[in-house]
């Protein structure tokens, strides 16, 4: 089984490739430069080094958001012009699922936050034994205020382990206002891993394998602002008709 | 004529039209499907970006598995993906532009980026594969006006373009001002045909370049006589407004257009662009080419507006000269003509 994984979902860009359970290759850019540019040659460079040829993937993993809706419509797309080429299942998986693997094996609580603008996060709640990773509450786009007085709500007894380009910006808002202690993710493991996404996608590519993958939307969070303006305008009325 | 031999997948997705086209020797159309979002757009009064994008994204996958079942072809029979890189809708290029890169990668055939303008004078040899070089183009869009000289398939010389506004613009706009929605060209050219092209004097600009065009000065002529004629409370023939207007842009698009023939000593023109639907613009052409004893051509109307068959097209003559583009293509929003041309001459 031979997973091709990316990630494009927020500034950083990640891709590995899964062999016969092994990662063979793995990369995290964080560059600066468009996915647009930098998605497929960063894939064509990784198969190249690890030997591996594009037609013996045998599913296509990403991030289905949140994240940056330009980022995630790259990653989709190139995504969906794979899978429909090779006739392969694509694998969809919540960004933040994949976040939250990268504080497998704390005890306590894992908060993935991603950088949303407007002074929000993407975020979702997840308890890790040492052992399991279980999410805990619905993924949301809130203000990291709202999200801080959540957390001190449940417990202030167990460490929180933070995760995502959220914390670059918000890492002294939460030490500030977390009441219990908080624990900052580290060099890539503040960022979308693709060896991650391609480990979850693993345990679960049976289920994607009648194609239902190429129908999945991605997980915006969020309105389109026309359409949030529209619907004010007109109540009861369905955009879709 | 140039033999060519491909089949060539093409996408297109640069507005709010999702399509897919396969085009058999840059003459044959085996496959041209379009998903239109007309529908959604329209309870905004305009295309909003992000929910074309969105809808983008939900077919893409559709129009080409639709394309291979219409040409009854399957991946295999492909030599190579061809994809709009630009100009348009930022959100909405990358869509197609990512799909068919993966496409293209997973079943390793080439990749062709194809600017949108580029597929609209190819609508021209796809529909007249007789078309004879030299000839000289004239693309007339919501976003381009330019008169391009063609020596040979690929090589491009822009010899007038516009310095402001595009005509199409120009149509819209003066459509807005007297009360006709969006897209204003063809109302425009509906309503004409009822007035007097002689009632109004408008504007023919000359500029020091002779084949270059300006279509903001005769905009605000427009504007300004429906002001003037408000404020007297004097009553607009809008049909008379219409037609004295769109022959103001005609003139002056015909005027330059035969100037370039006639000084390059090329005897073949091509229409092409959204606004050469235009029926006024084409029965002026052809009257003008029959007199002169010029040969004209233009797509037929199913081919003037936005669709992956001429994107194919281009893409076969592209194919032919091994014009290809590498993973690190990028969509473009702002692409002008001009400067595409610029820099495809290595």
């Amino acid at each position: 089984m031979n997973i091709l994984a990316f990630d494009t979902a927020s500034s950083s860009g990640a891709v590995a490739i899964l062999k016969d359970g092994v990662i063979v290759a793995h990369t995290q850019l964080n560059i600066g430069l468009t996915h647009s540019e930098q998605l497929l040659p960063t894939v064509d460079a990784l198969m190249m080094i690890s030997r591996t040829d594009v037609s013996t993937i045998d599913a296509i993993a990403i991030t289905s958001g949140p994240g940056s809706f330009t980022g995630l419509r790259i990653g989709f797309s190139t995504a969906k012009g794979m899978a429909l080429g090779l006739h392969k299942p694509l694998i969809p998986i919540p960004t933040l699922d994949v976040l939250a693997e990268n504080g497998r094996g704390i005890i306590g609580r894992i908060v993935p936050i991603m950088n949303a603008r407007r002074n929000q996060v993407y975020t979702a709640i997840y308890d890790s034994d040492g052992q399991m990773v279980t999410r805990r509450s619905d993924y949301q786009a809130i203000g990291i205020d709202h999200l801080l007085a959540a957390l001190n709500d449940v417990s202030t007894e167990v460490p929180v382990y933070f995760t995502g380009d959220g914390v670059d910006v918000f890492a002294d808002t939460i030490r500030a206002q977390l009441a219990a202690a908080p624990i900052f993710a580290e060099g890539t493991r503040r960022y979308v891993c693709a060896d991650m996404l391609a480990l979850l996608a693993a345990e679960q590519v049976e289920a994607w394998q009648d194609g239902h993958g190429m129908r999945v939307e991605p997980l915006y969070l969020r309105d389109s602002e026309a359409a949030v303006k529209w619907r004010e305008a007109h109540p009861g009325e369905c955009l879709e008709d | 004529m140039k033999k060519l031999n491909s089949v060539i997948m093409a996408i297109e997705s640069s507005c709010d039209e999702t399509a897919c086209a396969i085009i058999k020797d840059g003459t044959e159309i085996c496959a041209n499907v379009v998903s239109t979002q007309i529908k959604i757009h329209e309870k905004f009064g305009g295309v909003v970006p992000e929910i074309a994008s969105r809808k983008h994204l939900e077919y893409i996958d559709v129009v080409i598995e639709e394309a291979l079942d219409e040409a009854g072809l399957g991946f295999a029979d492909l030599d190579a993906i061809a994809v709009t890189m630009g100009p348009g809708l930022i959100g909405a290029l990358l869509v197609g532009l990512s799909t068919a890169k993966g496409l293209a990668y997973s079943i390793k055939k080439p990749l062709i980026g194809v600017h949108h303008i580029e597929g609209h004078i190819y609508a021209n040899f796809l529909a007249h594969p007789e078309i004879a070089l030299p000839c000289i183009c004239l693309v007339v869009s919501g976003g381009h006006t330019n008169i391009v000289k063609i020596t040979e398939h690929g090589h491009y010389e822009i010899l007038g373009q516009t310095v402001d506004d595009a005509a199409g613009e120009a149509y819209d706009k003066v459509a807005r001002a007297i009360g006709l929605g969006y897209p204003g060209g063809p109302k425009i050219d509906r309503l004409a045909k009822e007035g007097n092209p002689k009632a109004i004097d408008f504007p023919r600009a000359q500029l020091d370049q002779p084949l270059n065009f300006s279509f903001s000065g005769l905009k605000s002529a427009v504007l300004n006589y429906l002001n003037q004629m408000q404020m007297k409370n004097a009553p607009v023939n809008d049909a008379d407004v219409a037609a004295s207007f769109q022959e103001a842009v005609v003139d002056v698009l015909v005027g330059h257009t035969i100037q370039a023939m006639e000084e390059n000593g090329i005897q073949t023109l091509l229409l092409a662009g959204g606004v050469s639907a235009n029926s006024h613009l084409r029965d002026r052409f052809d009257a003008i080419c029959k007199e002169k004893g010029f040969a004209i051509y233009y797509p037929p109307l199913s081919l003037c507006t936005d669709n992956a068959a001429m994107i194919g097209a281009a893409a076969a003559y592209k194919f032919d000269r091994n014009e290809f583009s590498d993973y690190s293509l990028n969509a473009v929003a702002q692409l002008p003509f001009s400067e595409y041309v610029t820099t495809m001459k290595h």
